[in-house]
């Protein structure tokens, strides 16, 4: 794995701090890697802009803040329209197909998508769509070992939703993506 | 003086024996008694006691029916009613073994490695050395400790209270640690700017505790979400006065965890409030944390006494300086004061007193501070340019240390993880064989004033300010050591 | 008497003193010291070890209180007392914790530590030695100076309508109100004996003169003329409603016992709620 920076954008309540809680989780107790999680939200507890960021390295991390990021995922069109600029031009992004419209971009910049919502409402509830995402990530970058996040993902969530995450990461992960790569 | 009155109660062989004894030398001349005696028995005496008073005298004891109001209403406590048959006094009570049930430490069951936040990593050191006590206030970005707190302590049979604002929640911890218990507050600029009257009254009493401050942007409400390094000068000089004072600074969710039991060890050991100063960036950044086993870790408590109560005296320090702690309620019947005081606790107002006094809370943490000062330091013996770091902004320098070692720098790298007592002897011996120093601190200039203090005579000092609110440019730091490094000495 | 004997001779309640601190600092026909004696009266009626029990108070004529109690005793801050006591109480709930403090101190810089403790009922007794002034000071206005009283920051009389303190404490939650002057020594230490014993905030005002400072400024300077103004002044009314009954500079001063309702105290509630969440969580 190379070190690399990690930052997911949404709104408040879609479950952003708890998806790179669990990345977190997944890469430095499961993967034995170092990341220094740091988190920005507005004063509404809802709705707002919320982000967060990883810092993901095999060794010690130092400089905790993102500044320019390797991997962007955006789950708003305002996220999207924000922090779109902070992504290095060879990075990587994935979207959500039913919240973002993309513009047309650098080609070198890898860019998958997923109807993360659409998918999570057919699953019952569309705040699933953090977990489909989170496997949608799996199974795109070698940043994290889907055991490990599936490990996290249990010891994180409350029990009662341990079932339908896992489904949901599940879906993200195996979920064909096509067309979508520019 | 007095009368006497023989009696015999009813049922017992015993005599009693009752008479008025006045302590003149204690009266201040009210005549409270003489006026509310009920029989007149009493009468202004001509007589002048030592302060120029008239005490009272007997005049008519035969109408004395031993009512006592004489007694009770006296502000002087200079009349009373004597019985032969007074009760004799008890011993007093030797030294036991008192268990505060409340506080027998319950180990915790967090052990292992964690994803955890600062300032909740901070709540877990606070518990893993054994602190039972949180009295807070809501503040950003300190309030997660709180939070932390208010759900584990009661489970751990400990406190949990949330004050009515800072004021009381220093003093309300002061008090804890007087009833035995480990305690800790933890709040920002704001909060601490309130505290720092109780910070005194903890300072002159020498009170352990543990005091959190995690710095936000500042001055006044600043910037409540975002961060600064600006409130280091007033962990040293916050309360007004002069004390010695420790400070630690973490720059990891794993350093909090780990400085926060420091901080309660240092506490107990040297008897004052210990302050960690972090900022908004470490307390709620999330990053892996180990908890070893409740054992693993050297944990200290306070001295208590083996005095008996009549030999105690509560602030005599011996010549390790420390004064030994006596539990409460266990009849040593000790004073607390804020006032300058004698070993007794007796407040003393005179030159002699106070230069002991206060000469003795500084030099107690100055004649350890050899014990107290951690620093870390990377490849000094090498270096020309030495950069001096302390918090989050001593991980935000190391690539720009790599950044000028590619360009050919010899650069060494202290971090200061102790701030108060200021490492002096070390910077100064540093001093002596470098270029310079570039200190890097999140305010505009605080601790390079120390470390010019230290380095003045031998080598030049530079400052990378940064006002808070954001994080240094790794540029601005490699130009300044640039500039060092290429200065003509 | 001989000199000697005045040594062999030792006042009842000298146990309770420091009497190596022996004569205090408070003025003549000072009504501080008659405070001491009806609360050392109190305490043994309640039958309290005296061992367990701590003083604290803040700063001020009142505040010297606890350097004059020989028990374990904390002399804190100005207007801290309250929150310094709870801190003790809440560590160590066998102690039994006395603030003993001024009006000054306890209501004005330390008026919202009062009103939070007495609503949440922590298990303190609160004595509140009232002389309408701040003494130790010299004599500026206190939250409890009557409306035309004279002080050296109300050169021209006080305008500023006073607090009655034992409707604010009763307000605030206070569990056990009480009021006496230090010359109702006898009711004084019953109603000390009572609110030790309640197991929650107690609060009682003591009505105390204050001759060398309140006294010379308001032409009231003799200190037997200013208990027998106590004296007269007050009326006994036990059926009082303590919100109803305000000082005024000369008017009647209503006494008693007005207010003795139990309720759980911090602790009991906090202990309470935690049992209740255990029993929940093991459901």
């Amino acid at each position: 794995m190379k070190d690399c920076n990690f930052k997911i954008v949404g709104f408040g309540g879609q479950g952003i701090i708890l998806t790179s809680y669990v990345l977190g989780t997944a890469i430095s107790i499961h993967d034995g890697n170092s990341v220094s999680m740091t988190q920005s939200y507005g004063p509404e507890a809802r709705g707002g802009t919320c982000s967060s960021q990883l810092v993901i390295s095999s060794s010690e991390v130092n400089y905790p803040l993102v500044e320019k990021t390797d991997i962007l995922v955006v789950l708003s069109q305002e996220g999207y329209d924000k922090y779109f600029q902070i992504l290095n031009t060879d990075g990587v992004l994935f979207y959500d197909l039913n919240m973002v419209k993309k513009e047309k971009i650098n080609k070198k910049i890898k860019a998958f998508s997923i109807p993360a919502t659409k998918i999570a409402e057919d699953l019952g509830n569309k705040l699933f769509a953090n977990m489909v995402m989170l496997g949608f990530i799996a199974a795109h970058t070698d940043i994290v070992k889907a055991g490990s996040l599936k490990k996290a993902i249990k010891e994180t969530v409350s029990p009662k939703y341990i079932d339908i995450d896992l489904k949901a990461f599940d879906l993200g992960y195996h979920y064909a993506e096509n067309a979508n790569k520019e | 003086m007095g009368i006497v009155e023989k009696t015999q109660k009813k049922g017992t062989s015993k005599k009693e024996t009752r008479e008025i004894v006045i302590k003149k030398e204690r009266c201040k001349g009210c005549n409270f008694c003489v006026e509310y005696c009920p029989r007149d028995v009493l009468e202004v005496s001509e007589e002048f006691n030592e302060k120029g008073y008239h005490p009272p005298k007997i005049v008519n004891s035969d109408q004395c029916l031993f009512c006592g109001l004489c007694e009770r209403i006296c502000p002087d406590f200079a009349i009373y009613i004597k019985n032969n048959e007074t009760e004799p006094e008890k011993e007093e009570k030797p030294i036991s073994e008192t268990t505060h049930g409340l506080f027998n430490i319950v180990k915790s069951k967090y052990e292992g490695e964690f994803f955890m936040q600062g300032d909740i990593a901070c709540a877990e050191g606070a518990i893993y050395a054994g602190c039972r006590f949180f009295g807070g206030y809501p503040i950003t970005p300190a309030t997660e400790i709180a939070e932390r707190m208010a759900k584990r302590l009661p489970f751990l049979d400990g406190v949990f209270i949330q004050f009515e604002d800072e004021i009381a929640s220093m003093a309300g911890i002061l008090g804890a640690s007087w009833a035995g218990a480990k305690s800790m507050t933890a709040t920002s600029g704001p909060g601490i700017s309130l505290m720092n009257e109780n910070i005194g009254l903890g300072m002159m009493t020498e009170t352990p505790c543990v005091v959190v401050n995690v710095q936000r942007g500042s001055p006044s409400t600043g910037l409540p979400t975002s961060w600064g390094q600006a409130d280091m000068m007033q962990a040293k000089w916050g309360s007004h006065g002069d004390y010695g004072s420790i400070t630690l600074c973490p720059k990891s969710p794993q350093e909090f965890f780990d400085l926060t039991i420091v901080a309660f060890n240092y506490s107990e050991k040297y008897r004052l409030p210990v302050f960690i100063l972090t900022d908004a960036i470490v307390g709620h950044m999330i990053e892996k944390v180990i908890i070893p086993p409740p054992d693993k870790l050297e944990i200290i408590n306070r001295k208590y006494t083996k005095k008996r109560p009549q030999d105690y005296l509560p602030y005599e320090a011996e010549s390790n300086l420390i004064p030994d702690f006596a539990k409460a309620g266990d009849g040593y019947h000790y004073y607390v004061t804020g006032l300058t005081h004698d070993e007794r606790g007796y407040p003393i107002m005179t030159e002699e007193v106070q230069k002991e006094n206060v000469t003795r809370l500084v030099e107690k943490i100055n004649t350890y501070s050899d014990d107290i000062i951690i620093l870390e330091e990377r490849d000094i013996d090498k270096a020309d340019i030495v950069v001096i770091a302390y918090g989050i902004t001593s991980r935000t320098v190391i690539p720009a240390i790599e950044k000028a070692k590619k360009k050919g720098i010899k650069v060494g790298y202290l971090r200061l993880i102790t701030i108060w007592p200021f490492p002096e002897k070390r910077i100064n011996e540093i001093a002596r064989n470098i270029k310079g120093f570039v200190v890097v601190e999140m305010n505009l200039g605080q601790i390079v004033l120390e470390v010019e203090r230290c380095a003045a005579p031998y080598t030049s000092t530079k400052l990378v300010p940064h006002a808070g609110g954001g994080i240094h440019n790794i540029d601005d730091i490699v130009k300044a050591i640039e500039e060092l490094a290429h200065e003509k000495k | 008497m001989k000199k000697s004997s005045i040594e062999i001779n030792k006042h009842p309640i000298d146990k309770y003193l420091r009497r190596d601190r022996m004569p205090h600092i408070w003025c003549p026909g000072c009504g501080l010291g008659m405070d001491i004696t009806a609360f050392i009266e109190g305490t043994k009626q309640a039958n309290i070890d005296m061992n367990n029990m701590q003083i604290v108070s803040g700063i001020g004529c009142t505040g010297r209180i606890s350097g004059y109690i020989k028990l374990d005793a904390y002399h804190t801050t100005h207007g801290r007392a309250i929150p310094f006591a709870s801190g003790l109480k809440l560590a160590n709930r066998n102690l039994t914790v006395v603030v003993f403090s001024g009006d000054g101190d306890l209501f004005a810089i330390g008026g919202n530590h009062l009103i939070h403790a007495a609503r949440r009922n922590v298990d303190l007794t609160v004595i509140c030695v009232n002389n309408f002034i701040y003494g130790m000071t010299g004599g500026q206005t206190a939250p409890t100076t009557p409306v035309g009283a004279f002080s050296s920051t109300a050169p021209y009389g006080n305008f500023e309508k006073p607090f009655n303190l034992v409707g604010v404490a009763a307000s605030a939650g206070a569990s056990y109100v009480a009021r006496w002057t230090s010359l109702h020594t006898k009711r004084l230490a019953n109603s000390i004996a009572k609110a030790l014993s309640n197991k929650g905030f107690s609060f009682i005002e003591i009505v105390s003169p204050c001759p060398t400072v309140f006294g010379r400024k308001n032409n009231r300077s003799d200190a037997l003329g200013l208990i027998n103004e106590l004296r007269d002044r007050s009326r006994i009314d036990n059926s009082a409603n303590p919100t109803e009954i305000p000082i005024t500079n000369y008017g009647e001063i209503v006494i008693g016992d007005f207010l003795n309702e139990p309720r759980p105290c911090f602790s009991e509630s906090f202990e309470e709620g935690i049992k209740k969440t255990k029993e929940r969580i093991e459901k």
